[in-house]
C-alpha cells in the first residue's frame, strides 16, 4: 500500500474513533481549565498529539479514556505554565477508602433525604461555584465520571494512580459539591 | 445485607461498578428498608443534577472542523512535493540574507516575553486581580518576588491598567500588569533584578550605561529598564520611542 493511502486510512480510522467523543472531550476541556479559552488550545495541541502517537494506540484499549488522558495532560500542562500547579494529593488506598466512607456514613454524616430532597432547586451559578472549590485532580476525576461517563478503572488509568485513589478523590469530590451545595441552599432558605 | 453494608457500597451502586449479584443484594435491602431507600434515592438525585449540569455544553464545529483539518494526509506533502523547487530557491535567498545580514544578537527576554504578550493579546490569559494583592498570591511568591513588584506601572498619560496577575517567564516569576496605551495592549513585566542572572543576554545589554534598553520582540516592540530592586520590561505594538516612554515612566515603589 503507498505511503498516501495508510496515512489516509489512519487518518479515517482515528476521526471515526473521534467524532463520537468530541462534544464530550470540549465540554471537559472547557470545566477543566481555568481560563475556557485555554481549552481550545488544549484540545487542538491533544488531538494532534494522539494523532501523532495513534500508531501506538491498541484496539483493546478504550479510545475514550486514552484521548481524555492525553487532553488531561496536556490541560495539566497549560495550567502549569498558567501558574497553577496541579497538586495530586497523598494516594488513597483500599483501605483508607474504605474507612473514609464509614466515617461518612457513621451518625455524624450529615445529610439526610429530607435536606437534599430537591435538587432541582440548586442554581447552576451555585453549582460553578462548588466545582471551583475543587483541586485540578479531584475536577479531573468527577468531570471524567460525569461528562466522559469513564469506568474507575479507566479514570486510574488515565491518570496514572492506583483504583482505590479514584474512588477517594471522587467521594471527596462529591463530598466538597454536596457541602457547598448544602450551604447555598441554606443560606436562600435562612 | 445490612444498612452500613447497603451504605458502604452506595456510590458505588450508583456508579455501576458493583458486580451484578451485589446490586441485587442492594436492591433487596431498598424494598425492605425505607431510611436506605430515601437516603439512596436522594444521592442519586443529587448525582444526576451535578452529572446533569457538567455534561451541559455544545460542541463547537468550526473548532472541531479546524482541528480535523490539521490531520488530513498529503495536506502538506502533496503540497511540498510540487512546489520544491520554489522552497529550495527561497532557502537559498533565506541562507544568503542571512550570510549578509550585520550580526546581531537578540536579547533571550524578548522572546519569552514576546510569548507571554501575544497570549494576552489573543486573550488566552488575562488578569487575575486588580487592587491590592491577594494574601494567597503574595503567600505563594514569597521569597522569589516581593509584592512592591505589582505597583511597578507606567505613569505616563495614555497607559490604563487593566490588572495584574502572576505570570512565570522562563520559569521565572514576575508581576504582569496587563493594560493597554491608545487602544493596543500594553503588557508590563516586573522581575526581581536578580532575574538577570537566568537572560545573561539581556543582563549584558542593560548594563552598558544605557538607562533604558529597546529591543524588537517578533512584532512588538520591547523595553527593558532597572527600576530599583526590579527589572521592568514593557511590551506592546507600538512605537519604540511610544514603548521607550511607557518604560521610563515607571516609578521605584521599594
Amino acid at each position: 500500500m503507498a505511503r498516501g493511502d495508510k496515512e489516509k486510512l489512519k487518518a479515517e480510522r482515528f476521526l471515526g474513533l473521534l467524532k463520537p467523543i468530541e462534544r464530550e472531550l470540549e465540554v471537559y476541556g472547557r470545566r477543566l481549565t481555568f481560563h475556557s479559552e485555554d481549552a481550545l488550545d488544549a484540545i487542538q495541541n491533544a488531538v494532534l498529539r494522539a494523532y501523532r502517537a495513534f500508531d501506538r494506540y491498541h484496539e483493546d484499549a478504550s479510545f475514550r479514556a486514552w484521548m481524555f488522558r492525553i487532553l488531561t495532560n496536556e490541560i495539566f500542562a497549560l495550567n502549569r505554565k498558567r501558574g497553577r500547579i496541579a497538586k495530586f494529593e497523598v494516594a488513597v488506598d483500599m483501605e483508607n477508602w474504605q474507612a473514609i466512607v464509614e466515617r461518612a456514613h457513621s451518625e455524624e454524616y450529615p445529610y439526610t433525604a429530607a435536606s437534599m430532597e430537591d435538587f432541582s432547586k440548586i442554581l447552576d451559578e451555585d453549582l460553578i461555584k462548588a466545582l471551583e472549590a475543587l483541586n485540578e485532580v479531584e475536577k479531573s476525576v468527577l468531570l471524567m465520571k460525569a461528562v466522559g461517563g469513564l469506568r474507575y478503572r479507566e479514570i486510574a488509568e488515565s491518570l496514572e494512580i492506583p483504583l482505590g485513589s479514584v474512588m477517594g478523590y471522587l467521594f471527596r469530590a462529591r463530598q466538597k459539591m454536596r457541602n457547598a451545595l448544602l450551604r447555598s441552599q441554606r443560606r436562600l432558605e435562612g | 445485607m445490612n444498612c452500613l453494608e447497603a451504605r458502604k457500597r452506595m456510590q458505588l451502586y450508583l456508579d455501576s461498578e458493583l458486580e451484578a449479584e451485589t446490586s441485587f443484594e442492594i436492591e433487596k435491602h431498598l424494598e425492605t428498608c425505607s431510611e436506605c431507600a430515601a437516603m439512596f434515592k436522594s444521592e442519586q438525585g443529587f448525582h444526576q443534577r451535578v452529572s446533569g449540569f457538567l455534561s451541559k455544553g455544545e460542541r463547537t464545529p468550526s473548532l472541531w472542523e479546524s482541528v480535523e483539518s490539521k490531520l488530513m494526509p498529503g495536506r502538506f506533502r502533496v503540497g511540498l512535493k510540487s512546489i520544491w523547487p520554489v522552497a529550495a530557491a527561497v532557502l537559498v535567498v533565506f541562507l544568503a540574507v542571512l550570510w549578509f545580514q550585520p550580526k546581531t544578537e537578540t536579547m533571550e527576554l524578548a522572546a519569552a516575553a514576546e510569548e507571554s504578550h501575544r497570549a494576552y493579546v489573543h486573550r488566552v490569559i488575562g488578569p487575575d486581580f486588580d487592587g491590592p494583592v491577594p494574601e494567597k498570591t503574595a503567600r505563594a511568591l514569597e521569597g522569589k518576588l516581593d509584592t512592591a513588584a505589582f505597583y511597578c506601572q507606567p505613569s505616563a498619560a495614555g497607559f490604563v491598567s487593566r490588572g495584574k496577575r502572576v505570570c512565570h517567564i522562563d520559569d521565572v516569576p514576575a508581576a504582569v500588569i496587563l493594560g493597554h496605551c491608545e487602544g493596543v495592549p500594553v503588557s508590563v513585566m516586573v522581575f526581581e533584578r536578580n532575574a538577570l542572572e537566568r537572560f545573561p543576554k539581556t543582563k549584558r545589554y542593560v548594563g552598558s550605561g544605557e538607562s533604558v534598553v529597546c529591543s524588537r520582540a517578533g512584532s512588538y516592540q520591547l523595553a527593558v529598564r532597572i527600576v530599583g530592586k526590579h527589572l521592568v520590561c514593557v511590551i506592546a505594538d507600538l512605537s519604540r520611542r511610544r514603548v521607550e516612554e511607557l518604560a521610563l515612566s515607571v516609578n521605584d515603589r521599594t
